[in-house]
């Protein structure tokens, strides 16, 4: 299955699985790095004012990404890559704005970031399942399919903390494309584990999208997601400067940061 | 409200999960490692009761049932209010890269917390076994005692997790406030044996709920039913408040974890 047979295929559908309207996100942080009980005290008796520090991680974002869509999201680094797929996935509330999203959306951003090393792959993605909640009474189901994707062997009842980093990038993408396969959200995801993986992680990928996915994809990989995105989504300073065809919004982008 | 409520009970599985891996990392997997957390709190009790039996001329076994009626419940408190402390601010990953009900985390250090309770009372039966105290039915009055007394926890849990997060030095206040208020409060001391305590009494707070268990261990009666029915509806107000508090800032959380 190659690339172009994939986008030709896939249905014009025109369901929209993520909306975002004037987004949002605001970070405001204490002037003087962790407030405390103590400074609070000392402010009021010295009537100082503590300012806090404000920082718009994203600003007037309005998006809509449609059900087999492909979209990738470029910009520098601190352009609100990340913000933008947390605020799509629900982790963090827009401070302004609204985001709407219908299909069963992924808890997690970063998938690795709560594996617990001291249990099985196996007890690890009955903790996804439970973050995604599955019902107990489908979640074998669940576990033999990641068991076999993951093609983790004995390892899978192992314990995660003598798995090579290889090895748990294989477990923690098996569990996201089966607990979640309506949207992906993808940070970086495909530049780990070993070549055959990561084609197989791909491939795995294309066939979800044919099927009626979206995809979000975060990449600096530009000549990866020339020949992936149906369109890409230019950010800089939490703005959306440019989105549109890849290869337009990519060659502004090249041009523009680096 | 009621839709947060909703979406916590849609995530208990994984709230389940999460006890688990707490009781893991503390208790290292094993039944060893579970006694080993009773050690300290063992230690603590065989302490206060000797030293406290000899300077108050009671008995051993009299004294000591006393004193492990209020302990038990006073230590179930204390140590949800400090631990629940580092329950967000422990774990940024779920504030930041995952969407979940947070109230889960204070939640589940109250469910680590009620182990322990469990041991202390086993310890208690224990106790009254090896110095053959009998049973008496109202005894069972205990069980009902959980209830205001969990749901309390549970409350204190919610507010101190989220002070926490806001404020990285409440916990050392915390610490302070309730060494204080374990020697303030009628657990060491019996609160009829001096007149001019009273005031001090009545007017804590912690003294109705330690009463719950203390009259039907201690002085082998049944709890005074008004009482139970006012410390089980203020009990439901304090977790109503924490749940409240808990719920209105957690939005703001990711800024400060």
């Amino acid at each position: 299955m190659s690339e172009s047979t994939v986008k030709a295929r896939r249905a014009a559908s025109t369901e929209p699985l993520v909306r975002l309207k004037s987004v949002g996100l605001r970070y405001r942080f204490p002037s003087d790095g962790e407030s405390t009980l103590k400074g609070l005290f000392l402010d009021s008796l010295l009537r100082r004012r503590a300012r806090p520090v404000d920082f718009w991680a994203l600003r007037d974002v309005t998006l809509e990404f449609r059900r087999g869509e492909v979209v990738g999201i470029v910009g520098p680094n601190g352009s609100g890559k990340s913000s933008l797929l947390k605020v799509i996935a629900g982790v963090l509330e827009p401070t302004e704005g609204t985001v709407d999203t219908s299909g069963q959306m992924p808890p997690i951003i970063d998938p690795g970031s709560i594996v617990n090393p001291m249990l099985s792959g196996r007890q690890n993605a009955r903790i996804y399942g439970a973050l995604f909640r599955i019902p107990p009474s489908e979640i074998e189901g669940f576990l033999s399919r990641i068991e076999q994707f993951s093609e983790l062997g004995a390892f899978f009842d192992a314990p995660v903390r003598i798995y090579s980093s290889g090895m748990v990038a294989r477990l923690v993408f098996s569990i996201a494309v089966t607990f979640a396969p309506d949207i992906l959200l993808v940070d970086e995801i495909l530049s780990v584990g070993d070549e055959h993986f990561q084609k197989k992680s791909y491939f795995k990928m294309l066939k979800l999208i044919e099927r009626g996915s979206l995809a979000v994809i975060v990449s600096h990989n530009t000549s990866f997601l020339e020949g992936l995105c149906d369109h890409v989504v230019l950010l800089h300073q939490g703005r959306v400067i440019s989105r549109g065809k890849p290869a337009e919004v990519l060659r502004y982008y090249r041009s523009h940061f680096s | 409200m009621m839709r947060r409520l909703s979406e916590l009970w849609e995530y208990r599985d994984f709230w389940k999960h999460l006890v688990y891996q707490q009781a893991l990392a503390r208790y290292q997997g094993s039944l060893l490692g579970f006694l080993w957390t009773l050690v300290f709190p063992l230690l603590t009790f065989l302490t206060f009761t000797l030293v406290f039996s000899v300077l108050n001329n009671q008995s051993f076994s009299g004294y000591g049932l006393y004193f492990l009626s209020g302990y038990i419940p006073w230590i179930f408190l204390a140590n949800t209010a400090t631990l629940s402390c580092d329950a967000v601010v422990g774990s940024p990953v779920y504030v930041t890269r995952v969407r979940v009900p947070r109230a889960l985390l204070p939640l589940a250090v109250v469910a680590l917390q009620a182990v322990d309770l469990a041991a202390g009372l086993v310890l208690l039966a224990l106790f009254m076994a090896v110095f053959s105290v009998g049973f008496h039915p109202c005894l069972v009055a205990v069980l009902f005692s959980l209830i205001p007394l969990t749901a309390a926890a549970a409350g204190i849990a919610l507010y101190c997790s989220a002070m926490n997060v806001f404020f990285r030095d409440f916990r050392h206040l915390l610490s302070a406030f309730l060494f204080l208020w374990f020697f303030v409060s009628p657990i060491l001391w019996r609160p009829d044996g001096n007149a001019s305590l009273q005031p001090l009494v009545r007017l804590n707070p912690v003294v109705y709920v330690l009463k719950l268990f203390q009259q039907p261990i201690a002085y082998r009666q049944w709890p005074d039913f008004t009482l139970f029915l006012a410390v089980t509806g203020i009990s439901i107000v304090v977790l109503l408040m924490g749940l409240q508090f808990f719920f209105s800032r957690e939005k703001e959380f990711y800024c400060h974890v």
